[in-house]
């Protein structure tokens, strides 16, 4: 049984080295280093909970490592400094969003959606934001979503997750009109 | 401008990938005509984009409050250790420190008095070979071990330069009342004077060992470098010395 608090003990223990590789390896500050790690961290978590993890015997503190170097390859060829961003919602909405819209390019304008997103989410039920989360963001398929929800088919829960996205979708939209957020 | 339910209904199902063959006609149509369809489309894009930017968020700042957990669960230990390792610090200071001056004192740094005493033996007298009243008195007097008694006539013996040997008696006399300084200046002096090496070789050798008393390591030295250099009684006593005063 996966136990997350244990997981990230694990992953904890080799912060130090993982961090001073960084350092000295390439040209990044220490802030950025340790946002480099905790990313890291959430990856491999993420291959933990999808059963992701490469099947060949892998040394922790070292593939921790590769994806720290990868990490911040990745930032500094675009530029996406990690410096301060951790857990900035606004650079990972944009890694999320799709190549194919480019039109919310307002900084203010985009904070202001992300705050109404952030808020709506954060307003519904439980119940409609874990099967939001699990679909969308866990990529669960609604036969898993069923079976972690206790709904007794996926059907059922395709009609729960359909109404619960279509809740969120107009809680956006009224906050976005009150807002007098014009478009998106 | 807004779209119908069924509109609606493709664009999720676009999304969630679940759309036939039928439906994905369809869905290309209305992208191709309709721009309320496109603006819907988009608006649900950016909506998915923003479930996944706030949960990554949230999943990241929970990551940041373990570590921040497993910190503060570190930081007594730390503390403590920290605090243990400074009082061990300190104990193996005082230690060394006492050991250091211990090895200064005792073990590294020659001692010289403490040589004097191992090597220092009074020059012995005998009355009974010496003529003359005042000889005779003085020479009995420190036998007798009345050192500070025979000191004063043993100067005036030293003063009539009666026998080369005197000197050396008064200088004894000296070093046994604890007064190295002045049996240095009559060793010296009678030094000076003596005329052959067997008595040079004794004023050599209570004047190293006055100096020793006297705590001057380098003059003592100088004085056993050379009986150490020359045949004689206190050679193999002055290479040991030597050897100590190093």
């Amino acid at each position: 049984m996966y136990n997350e608090k244990r997981l990230l003990k694990e992953l904890y223990v080799h912060r130090e080295r993982c961090v001073n590789l960084l350092l000295s390896k390439t040209n990044c500050d220490r802030d950025t280093a340790e946002n480099v790690f905790i990313e890291a961290v959430f990856t491999y978590k993420k291959k933990v909970t999808e059963n992701n993890l490469p099947d060949r015997k892998i040394h922790i503190s070292s593939y921790l490592y590769g994806i720290c170097h990868n990490l911040w390859l990745k930032s500094y060829a675009s530029e996406k400094k990690l410096k301060d961003s951790a857990g900035d919602v606004a650079r990972y909405f944009y890694e999320y969003l799709p190549d194919s819209i480019n039109s919310i390019s307002a900084k203010m304008y985009q904070e202001n959606l992300l705050h109404v997103m952030q808020d709506s989410l954060k307003s519904m039920g439980d119940k409609c934001r874990s099967i939001i989360k699990l679909f969308y963001y866990e990529d669960k398929t609604m036969t898993e979503i069923a079976e972690i929800m206790n709904f007794k088919t996926s059907i059922v829960a395709t009609t729960a997750k359909y109404r619960c996205f279509k809740e969120f979708r107009d809680r956006v939209l009224r906050a976005k009109r009150k807002q007098e957020i014009t478009d998106f | 401008m807004s779209i119908s339910e069924e509109q609606y209904q493709l664009i999720v199902k676009h999304i969630d990938q679940t759309l036939s063959d039928q439906e994905q006609q369809q869905f290309d149509l209305q992208v191709t005509e309709s721009e309320a369809f496109r603006k819907e489309l988009e608006q649900m894009q950016v909506l998915i984009a923003g479930v996944k930017a706030v949960e990554k968020a949230e999943e990241i700042a929970h990551i940041k409050d373990a570590f921040a957990t497993f910190d503060q669960e570190r930081k007594p230990v730390q503390k403590r250790s920290r605090r243990k390792l400074f009082q061990l610090g300190v104990a193996a200071s005082v230690i060394l420190m006492v050991c250091l001056a211990y090895f200064l004192r005792y073990a590294a740094a020659p001692d010289p008095v403490a040589i004097y005493d191992h090597y220092y033996e009074v020059f012995p007298a005998s009355a009974e070979t010496r003529s003359g009243k005042r000889s005779l008195e003085a020479l009995r007097s420190y036998e007798n071990g009345q050192y500070k008694a025979a000191i004063p006539l043993m100067e005036a013996l030293v003063q009539d330069s009666i026998d080369a040997v005197f000197p050396i008696y008064l200088a004894n006399a000296y070093l046994q009342v604890d007064d190295p300084e002045n049996a240095i200046l009559v060793l010296e002096k009678g030094y000076s004077a003596s005329d052959t090496a067997y008595s040079t070789q004794y004023y050599r050798w209570y004047l190293g060992l006055a100096w020793l008393k006297a705590g001057d390591q380098r003059r003592a030295r100088e004085v056993f470098t050379r009986l150490s250099q020359q045949e004689g009684i206190y050679r193999q006593e002055s290479k040991e010395i030597l050897e100590q005063l190093r």
